[in-house]
């Protein structure tokens, strides 16, 4: 299934819209979805290190604006937000 | 009482020191204090000529709106008035990108209320800032992660 992916802060780069879709299998976790996003730097940007070190600091949220943990299974089409380190103010 | 929101720096409306005024104005305070975050020229030895921020905004609010009730607990000050408002999208310097507005009855309140919420808004909110430098370079800054 089809699952959309929004980009904020660093992860902007990553594209020019802003989100990422991603197919994924039902039951997958956001650990798998955080491999496919490393999966999809290494196809596209030469395996950007600094985009890669991105990913794995980041925290992923649900529609909902709750931080799911990378056990969180995907049992049906729906859309995340990846949550690069912060820093505001 | 609390306001919250999120200025769009590419819109009419501004972050002002005045709509804080207006709402923290009541004759019940007696102390009122303003934080105001702003844009400076050099980071890290960087000539910086702004900054671009982006924010995930329900997130953004709900931090905000959660920080705000917790001051109860956390540092037992029951009556008070609280303005939040951040900026999103390009901030040239000395322009301002937050205005945090506290009001309480005393001034040892208003301290310690205004220098919790910002602590906490850098530590909790989903904001980033994109500094520009310049030499024309551009660069997201690192930040705390909340991948527990």
């Amino acid at each position: 299934m089809k699952i959309s992916v929004e980009l904020f802060g660093a992860a902007r780069e990553f594209s020019n819209k802003s989100h990422i879709d991603f197919e994924v299998i039902e039951n997958s976790s956001i650990k798998d979805l955080r491999n496919q996003m490393i999966d999809f730097v290494d196809l596209n940007f030469k395996g950007n290190e600094t985009f890669k070190r991105i990913i794995k600091s980041s925290a992923f949220c649900s529609s909902d604006d709750k931080i799911v943990s990378d056990n969180y299974k995907i049992v049906k089409k729906q859309n995340f937000s990846i949550i690069p380190p912060i820093g505001g103010g | 009482m609390l306001h919250t929101k999120i200025i769009d720096a590419s819109k009419v409306e501004k972050i002002e020191i005045s709509k804080a005024e207006n709402f923290l104005n009541q004759s019940k305070f007696g102390a009122v204090i303003y934080f105001v975050g702003t844009v400076r020229d050099l980071n890290e030895n960087k000539k910086v000529t702004g900054i671009t921020y982006d924010a995930k905004e329900s997130m953004v609010i709900k931090s905000f709106e959660e920080i705000y009730e917790e001051v109860d607990k956390k540092l037992n000050i029951k009556e008070k008035a609280v303005f939040i408002e951040h900026v999103k999208g390009y901030v040239s310097l000395k322009e301002k990108s937050i205005i945090i507005g506290v009001a309480c009855k005393h001034r040892d309140q208003a301290f310690a209320l205004s220098r919790y919420i910002i602590e906490e808004i850098k530590k909790r909110s989903p904001i980033w800032k994109k500094e520009h430098y310049k030499n024309e370079d551009s660069e997201w800054l690192k930040g705390i992660s909340l991948n527990n």
